[in-house]
């Protein structure tokens, strides 16, 4: 019989892991690392959208002010201090509007342009002053498109849509701009009416 | 922190959704406002409502005669809503024309 030769108890063995504690580490440290890479991946893609819907956000904004400076388009039969003209083509058209803006309440008015160039409608707006002088700009984008639209006229006097304004003594009843489907942002039908039109001869 | 993560981001792609449908919105509003000016140059005016499909949306219109009369002139009532594709209204506009 052998005394003071003890076999080593559960007690005093050596500090350390056994394989099933590593296997559940590993285990655990899989799961977190998977959860992270999936929100990360959600995470990019959210930034990605939230960028685009940023850009677009502007374009339509722009959209709804155009409509409300198209329908109160300034009659050229109007007496002003400032020349007031509407003329127009399939591509192309400039108008001015008395419309009040936020952004500069002393301006007298604005010339507005749209206009389709370089795969884009774009808005040009020249704030002016009751000479008739340009004190500031404003440049917007509408829509981006590679095929150019189409932007008709109604003349209320005979009844028909023409791809052409050139008269100077009188505005079209409605302006419609379309584009294809494929414009970004979405670009449905756009017609206004001219609140100041010559009235529709029936 | 992943777990807090994987709620939040996924709550933030709901808020942009909201944001995508919000501009459906606001572009289908605008629309019905195009067909109301549309339908006030129209020659033949009368009661009635119509349904037709304009790219992915369902457009219904329908004009109802007023009893307001001003000399040759009929009052109208128009009614334009818009629906989405999933059949969710996106817009709806009303205005008045004439004859």
């Amino acid at each position: 019989m052998m005394i003071g030769a003890q076999r080593p108890s559960k007690k005093t063995r050596l500090a350390g892991f056994t394989l099933l504690e590593l296997l559940v580490a590993l285990a655990l440290l899989a799961f977190i690392g998977a959860t992270l890479a999936n929100s990360l991946s959600v995470g990019i893609r959210v930034l990605n959208r939230s960028a685009a819907l940023e850009e677009t956000i502007d374009p339509i904004a722009l959209r709804i002010r155009l409509r409300s400076w198209l329908s109160q388009a300034a009659s050229p039969a109007f007496a002003s201090s400032v020349p007031i003209h509407f003329s127009g083509d399939v591509s192309a058209f400039e108008f001015v509007t008395r419309t009040s803006t936020p952004f500069a309440p002393e301006a007298f008015g604005m010339i507005v342009q749209v206009v389709h160039e370089d795969s884009a409608l774009r808005l040009r707006a020249s704030l002016i002053d009751s000479d008739g002088a340009t004190f500031d700009e404003i440049n917007g984008l509408l829509a981006l498109s590679e095929n150019a639209g189409i932007i008709r006229y109604y003349d209320g006097r005979t009844s028909e849509w023409v791809s052409e304004w050139v008269d100077d003594a009188a505005l079209p009843v409605l302006v419609r701009i379309e584009l294809p489907e494929t414009a970004e942002p979405q670009w449905p039908e756009f017609t206004v009416r001219l609140t100041f039109a010559h009235p529709i001869t029936n | 922190m992943a777990t807090v993560l994987a709620v939040l981001i996924p709550e933030q792609g709901g808020l942009l959704q909201r944001g995508r449908e919000s501009q459906a919105e606001t572009l289908a509003y605008d629309y019905a406002h195009s067909v109301i000016a549309s339908r006030s140059v129209s020659r033949e005016l009368q009661p009635d409502s119509e349904r037709f499909d304009y790219r992915d949306w369902s457009v219904d219109v329908a004009l109802e005669e007023l009893g307001i009369s001003t000399g040759p002139m009929t009052v109208f009532r128009i009614e334009v809503r818009v629906s989405g594709s999933n059949g969710r209204a996106l817009a709806h506009a009303q205005g008045m024309i004439t004859r």
